[in-house]
């Protein structure tokens, strides 16, 4: 899909500055036995030597296949650009850590989001619940919060309860801006090099009425998570004999970036395109001067697309 | 793990002058392992105590459970003792007196002999064994508290619930006691409650610390784990590499509750006022159709 160069952000962060190196888009095949990359690409923007080779993983193969498995997001620190190199990345990326998001519309898989996450400041965390119905972290990546890691490992979230909390009760995505003036938020004692200041909470997977699993990102104010990060609400009006499927989106929350009006076009492309696949979305903006790309990853409540997470590189 | 005291969903609502509903707890939940030490800190005012006195069944709940060993408790009882901050002894009897009033209910088939000698050895527990036969007047403070003590734990409580039970003393008193009640529970194994102020003395005392949230609507906020090995050792405790950086995460909270107090007040009260007018709203174009 090229995207179409209307409103243009015109604060985007620096890619070099970005706390995600690298993206891969994995899809199910049609019989949904495996998933397939579809996609591949660096941040900042390389040369994309498209590789002809079809990778495909089975559940629990590789870290695409073990997040499907493990209906949950999988981090992988040891050595993640030999995984890379393994599973045939042609790019020259070296991430420090690397990240699997699946998506799933109610059990059934949908695709999953692997990001390659840089050395530099911020964090990307899961939390699960334990069996006190408490949500401990179970894995993170973190540069420049030493504190912050520190004080996280004996942290215990109940439903609704900070980021992580509310994201498990609601299911549904949240983020959260000027995090050091939130009452809430007490993880930020210490002297850390970086300061938080922005939050991505994520549901993945469902498990008794609950996200199975929290994915959140913490964006330090000198390292954005992306050029722009933006959460989109989406509510789909259905035909009726008058009319056609209408979806309405609304920007909710931007990061990272100059407000832009919401309901703009390209948000109604990543949102439609969403709709009619039901599966994460990889966009290239070739027109666009200043975008190589767009992410897009949508959050199901039972069958109805609610939000997309989105990701501009 | 075991769930012991399942503390969960527990609410407290008053209705205020326009007859709306005001939660100052509101869905607290909690689960606690047995002989577990959990200290609940908090901006004062939150609703702390009243989520104690609604554990012990003293203080009616709204809505939500306490199951103490898969069992609901819904009023008070003797298998939850509580140790408030004054120590309400009745002054017209000795320590050993106050101690033998619980201990009879408790023990209402033993011997006089056995009952005596569970006050006697559990004032002696609680440093009190000259003071066995002393009036409250006759004791100051701190040995009043351990009266108080001695009282709760002599009732083999399963759960204790210490509601700032050292508030009144001086720092070498509380110190002491705070001592005296991790010895008796490192012994006991007695699933613990501890509602404080002091953020140094819930890190000594507490396997858990639940930082509620200010209230209306309070709740737990979030949980901190305290790694620290039991028996606990004072000076190891204070040595402890990250014991301030603990301390710095718990006096960051109640700085934020502190600093936020009022704009949470503020956005209570502007959502009340939105139901009224509601409501209101309602009332009257109900009114209109009917006319």
């Amino acid at each position: 899909m090229i995207m179409p160069a209307s409103t243009l952000p015109n604060l985007l962060s620096r890619s070099t500055d970005l706390l995600i190196c690298y993206v891969e888009l994995w899809l199910p095949s049609v019989d949904a036995s495996r998933l397939d990359r579809v996609a591949a690409r660096s941040v900042p923007h390389q040369a994309r030597a498209q590789s002809r080779q079809t990778i495909s993983v089975v559940p629990g193969e590789g870290i695409a296949g073990a997040a499907w498995k493990q209906n949950s997001a999988v981090l992988l620190q040891e050595d993640p650009s030999d995984l890379l190199k393994r599973l045939g990345t042609e790019f020259d990326v070296r991430p420090a850590a690397v990240i699997a998001l699946p998506v799933f519309r109610e059990l059934e898989i949908r695709g999953v989001m692997v990001l390659g996450l840089n050395d530099d400041f911020g964090a990307a965390e899961i939390w699960k619940r334990d069996d006190r119905d408490e949500l401990t972290i179970t894995a993170g990546h973190y540069s420049g919060l030493p504190s912050f890691q520190f004080i996280t490992q004996y942290t215990r979230f109940p439903k609704g309860a900070g980021v992580p909390g509310a994201v498990w009760q609601s299911r549904r995505p949240l983020v959260t801006q000027n995090l050091e003036q939130s009452s809430g938020f007490i993880r930020s004692f210490g002297n850390d090099p970086a300061k938080v200041s922005a939050a991505i909470g994520l549901p993945i997977g469902t498990s008794a009425g609950f996200a199975a699993s929290v994915l959140v990102f913490l964006q330090a104010d000198c390292f954005a998570l992306s050029r722009r990060t933006e959460l989109l609400g989406c509510s789909i009006e259905p035909a009726t004999d008058s009319s056609e499927e209408t979806i309405h989106v609304t920007s909710n929350v931007v990061v990272g970036a100059a407000e832009e009006q919401s309901g703009t076009e390209w948000h109604r492309d990543l949102a439609v395109s969403i709709h009619q696949s039901a599966a994460p979305g990889m966009i290239d903006c070739d027109e666009h001067p200043e975008i190589d790309f767009r992410i897009g990853w949508p959050v199901f409540v039972g069958n109805e697309l609610a939000n997309i997470l989105s990701l501009t590189f | 793990m075991n769930r012991y005291l399942e503390i969960a969903n527990l609410t407290k609502a008053y209705p205020n002058p326009f007859g709306q509903d005001v939660a100052v707890v509101k869905d607290f939940s909690l689960i606690l392992s047995k002989g577990e030490v959990l200290s609940v800190i908090g901006h004062s005012g939150c609703g702390k105590s009243t989520v104690l006195t609604m554990i012990a069944g003293l203080n009616e709940t709204t809505s939500g459970s306490v199951v103490i060993d898969g069992r609901e408790v819904r009023e008070a009882g003797p298998d939850r003792a509580v140790v408030f901050q004054a120590p309400c002894l009745l002054p017209w009897m000795t320590s050993f007196e106050n101690v033998m009033l619980g201990v009879k209910q408790v023990y209402p088939h033993g011997t006089k002999q056995e009952r005596k000698n569970i006050c006697e050895y559990y004032l002696n527990v609680v440093g009190l064994a000259d003071s066995i036969h002393k009036y409250p007047r006759e004791l100051s403070g701190g040995m009043q508290q351990r009266v108080g003590i001695a009282r709760a734990i002599a009732l083999k409580p399963r759960v204790l619930l210490l509601d700032e039970p050292f508030g009144r003393l001086d720092s070498l008193t509380r110190m002491d006691l705070q001592d005296v009640i991790l010895d008796i529970l490192d012994e006991q194994k007695i699933t613990t409650v501890v509602i404080t102020h002091d953020v140094d003395e819930a890190l000594y005392m507490s396997d858990r610390i639940c930082m509620m949230t200010n209230g209306p609507e309070a709740s737990v906020g979030q949980i901190l784990e305290v790694p620290f090995d039991r028996p606990r050792i004072r000076q190891d405790v204070l040595d402890h590499a990250h014991y301030y950086d603990f301390r710095a995460c718990l006096i960051g909270f109640l700085e934020k509750q502190e600093h936020n107090k009022g704009t949470h007040v503020q956005a209570f009260e502007d959502k009340q006022r939105t139901e009224r007018e509601q409501s209101f709203n309602i009332a009257t174009a109900q009114e209109l159709v009917e006319a």
